[in-house]
């Protein structure tokens, strides 16, 4: 599995703005990349020209050596939105949200329900299942479209800040279930967050989008440290090396805003 | 006690005594001015008068005939609107195109589109009540589809697209459009109905020559025979189906769409 962009470019007509100039990434099995930057810098642009949601002013999006054309998603993508109610489905009850995507794609069985049950049982959402979207919080609908986007396994996820409006003890248990998800599985994952720690904990890179349009990365290995797969994600927070990746990860934040 | 009031289902309530009360002052506050020939009948004797009339078989056989225009008028404006509405409301260039001639359509009253619909489908024509009374009703369900078309999350069907693995139209429309212009759609229904049944009522006392006669026909019928205790029966009388059946098209609302934006604040 590999993500590529090549060349890309993306300008907003109305008010006309130049968010994202010649972007090249490539995104691999396994690779778990951070997307971060200043408010505006194109993170979530970045994040919906992949998922086909936007049509990039030039360059292209290949996915397995595939051109991805504007609003024909990959097969096996999962997308979780910044403004996750606008991507679930407010007609059915939270369980029936969950269940939907095994559904469509005809894969409902006991193994797939169980997953799903799961799901929803660790994101605290059992006692919701009957509840519809729009009767739930924020966090809640959040923590709703992360099981969507999981149920079905798929190969590439793309998570716009996905733990924004959920409060950091959840958040913490959150980055176990999907460290240990990708961990696992070995998806391509590019997630938005404006969270340092979040960053350190979870990317194998970071990747900057910056003031001049372009892109600026910094890697876990830089630092030569490994990761401890058996210790919740927390922990790994107050570990030396951590700390000083968090520091580098700062500096190259102030750095790629200038 | 205050608290007690504040509660939905004591201020709905309320509601229900409110109405015959405020239909009791309006009574009491209009035979105040009025000369004593046109003293409006007392509230007791127009709903005994209501309970008399509905044992007359004249009267129920008016009745049904409204009820059946209104029903046919709004079969048919829920249709050929949906219709039009998805027609037009999906491309925002046809919807744009087409938007000065509903406006336009809209402001006219549909009354005087009688010889116009004479015209058009023969004279015969304008003694069918329900074929005039569902071109309004037409119009705002075209305006409702083409309100809930424009609110449509567009990345709510890309994420169906994501999670199905398909980018099938058909798919796309049937499991999430359809669904998402719904409520618009009932709402258009509901605004439908209270207006449907005005016109049909309406055009029943002007189209004098219908064949089948409805309630309105009635009124107008009692009212120049300067029988006004059974005209204010008959006004009663339509006021109360038009809130009967418009609760009974709220309940409808409220269960079918209880997961829409305009019903979930009430599950809170």
């Amino acid at each position: 599995m590999k993500v590529e962009l090549r060349n890309l470019s993306f300008e907003y007509n109305y008010p006309k703005a130049l968010i994202l100039q010649n972007i090249n990434l490539k995104i691999d099995s396994g690779d778990v990349i951070a997307l971060m930057g200043t408010s505006g810098s194109g993170k979530s642009t970045l994040i919906k020209i992949i998922s086909s949601f936007l049509k990039p002013t030039s360059g292209e999006v290949f996915i397995n050596d595939k051109l991805i054309k504007s609003h024909k998603p990959y097969h096996s993508m999962a997308y979780v939105s910044q403004s996750s109610h606008k991507t679930l489905f407010p007609w059915r009850t939270v369980e029936n949200n969950a269940y939907y995507p095994i559904k469509l794609r005809g894969i409902f069985n006991s193994s797939t329900k169980k997953y799903c049950d799961k799901l929803l049982e660790i994101l605290n959402l059992n006692d919701l299942r009957n509840s519809y979207p729009l009767n739930i919080s924020g966090g809640e609908q959040k923590r709703l479209s992360l099981a969507v986007a999981l149920s079905y396994k798929p190969e590439i996820i793309l998570l716009d800040e996905p733990f924004s409006g959920i409060d950091f003890k959840l958040s913490e248990e959150l980055w176990d279930i999907l460290f240990t998800d990708f961990q696992t599985r070995k998806p391509a994952v590019l997630f938005v967050t404006h969270s340092l720690d979040e960053a350190a904990i979870l990317a194998h890179k970071v990747i900057f989008l910056n003031g001049s349009k372009t892109i600026s990365e910094s890697e876990k290995t830089i630092l030569d440290f490994e990761q401890s797969e058996n210790i919740p994600r927390y922990l790994e927070l107050s570990k030396p090396s951590i700390i000083e990746y968090r520091k580098y990860l700062f500096e190259q934040f102030n750095t790629s805003v200038k | 006690m205050k608290n007690y009031f504040k509660k939905p289902k004591y201020s709905v309530a309320l509601g229900f005594i409110l109405l015959p009360m405020i239909l009791i002052l309006l009574c009491f506050i209009i035979n105040l001015f009025a000369p004593p020939k046109l003293q409006f009948p007392q509230p007791s004797t127009i709903f005994s008068d209501i309970l008399l009339s509905l044992s007359e078989k004249s009267v129920l056989q008016a009745l049904k005939n409204t009820l059946l225009n209104v029903f046919i008028a709004l079969a048919v404006s829920f249709f050929f609107g949906i219709l039009f509405g998805l027609l037009l409301g999906f491309n925002s260039r046809r919807w744009n195109l087409s938007q000065p001639t509903v406006d336009f359509f809209r402001s006219i009253p549909v009354t005087f589109l009688i010889p116009a619909t004479a015209l058009l489908f023969g004279i015969q024509s304008i003694k069918n009540v329900w074929l005039l009374a569902s071109y309004p009703c037409m119009l705002i369900m075209v305006l409702n589809v083409r309100a809930g078309l424009n609110k449509l999350e567009t990345e709510r069907t890309l994420s169906f697209c994501i999670i199905s693995g398909s980018t099938n139209p058909f798919k796309k429309f049937f499991k999430v459009t359809l669904f998402e212009i719904l409520p618009d759609i009932s709402t258009g229904f509901r605004i439908a109905l209270s207006y449907c049944i005005v016109i049909v009522t309406v055009l029943e006392y002007t189209l004098v020559g219908s064949e089948n006669l409805g309630i309105g026909y009635l009124v107008y019928d009692e009212f120049n025979r300067f029988n006004y205790v059974r005209v204010y029966s008959f006004i009663f009388l339509i006021g109360f189906i038009g809130f009967l059946l418009n609760k009974i098209a709220e309940l409808i609302d409220y269960y079918l769409f209880r997961w829409s934006k305009n019903n979930s604040n009430d599950f809170k």
